[in-house]
């Protein structure tokens, strides 16, 4: 799934690492969310929402049928 | 958003609280103890030698378990937040995910390989002490799930 998680995160002058800490998932976990390898839970998905004060679907863009 | 920081280190704490040297020894304890209860046990109801040589047995058994036993000890005492590196929401993680699916894609193996190989045995009327088919069973599920856990790591890594 493609998502502007990069964008959010260089906005708000965040490291992958200080986003991973932020949310207590793994730096990889970033990495591979950013490529859109990894979709994420429901629950991240929300911590990432709450976190950059948007909706998900501003941060995530989901594939066309 | 839950962001306390919780103190963390190479070897974590216990669960019970405590510092790092006290699981250390604690685990160390628990180790012994459990090993000199499989060399007891290896005494009272091992093969039928002379009791020298299972007095050996029971020691060389004893040294190699002390490891796994201190292992197992530590594992079950260790509150894992104290870990060094250990992240709070493990399930979130991608090595969650890769856990996940290894342990998924393993079953899958681990169902086919033994059915095959019941299959072939049957066939074939080879008798195998049912102890050594477990252990075989066992150890190609550890390697079989290293295996795609480490794939997956690179793949999606």
């Amino acid at each position: 799934m493609e998502n502007n998680l990069s964008d959010y995160r260089k906005e708000r002058g965040l490291s992958q690492q200080a986003l991973a800490d932020e949310l207590g998932v793994s730096r990889q976990t970033i990495i591979s969310l950013e490529k859109g390898r990894y979709d994420p839970s429901l629950p991240l998905a929300f911590k990432l929402a709450s976190l950059f004060a948007c909706h998900i679907e501003d941060l995530f863009i989901p594939e066309e049928n | 958003m839950d962001t306390k920081a919780v103190a963390q280190n190479k070897w974590g704490r216990a669960r019970f609280g405590g510092s790092q040297t006290l699981l250390l020894l604690l685990s160390i304890l628990g180790g012994i103890v459990i090993s000199a209860v499989i060399a007891c046990l290896i005494v009272q109801f091992g093969p039928e030698a002379p009791v020298q040589r299972k007095v050996l047995a029971a020691v060389i058994a004893a040294i190699i378990m002390l490891p796994v036993a201190f292992a197992l000890c530590w594992l079950i005492m260790l509150d894992r937040d104290t870990l060094a590196g250990a992240v709070k929401d493990p399930d979130s993680s991608i090595e969650g995910r890769w856990l996940e699916k290894a342990g998924f894609s393993t079953l899958g193996d681990i169902v086919a390989v033994a059915g095959l190989a019941a299959t072939a045995l049957t066939i074939f009327k080879v008798d195998i002490p049912a102890s050594n088919a477990l252990l075989v069973v066992v150890g190609l599920a550890f390697v079989d799930m290293a295996i795609r856990y480490l794939m997956l790591k690179k793949v999606d890594g």
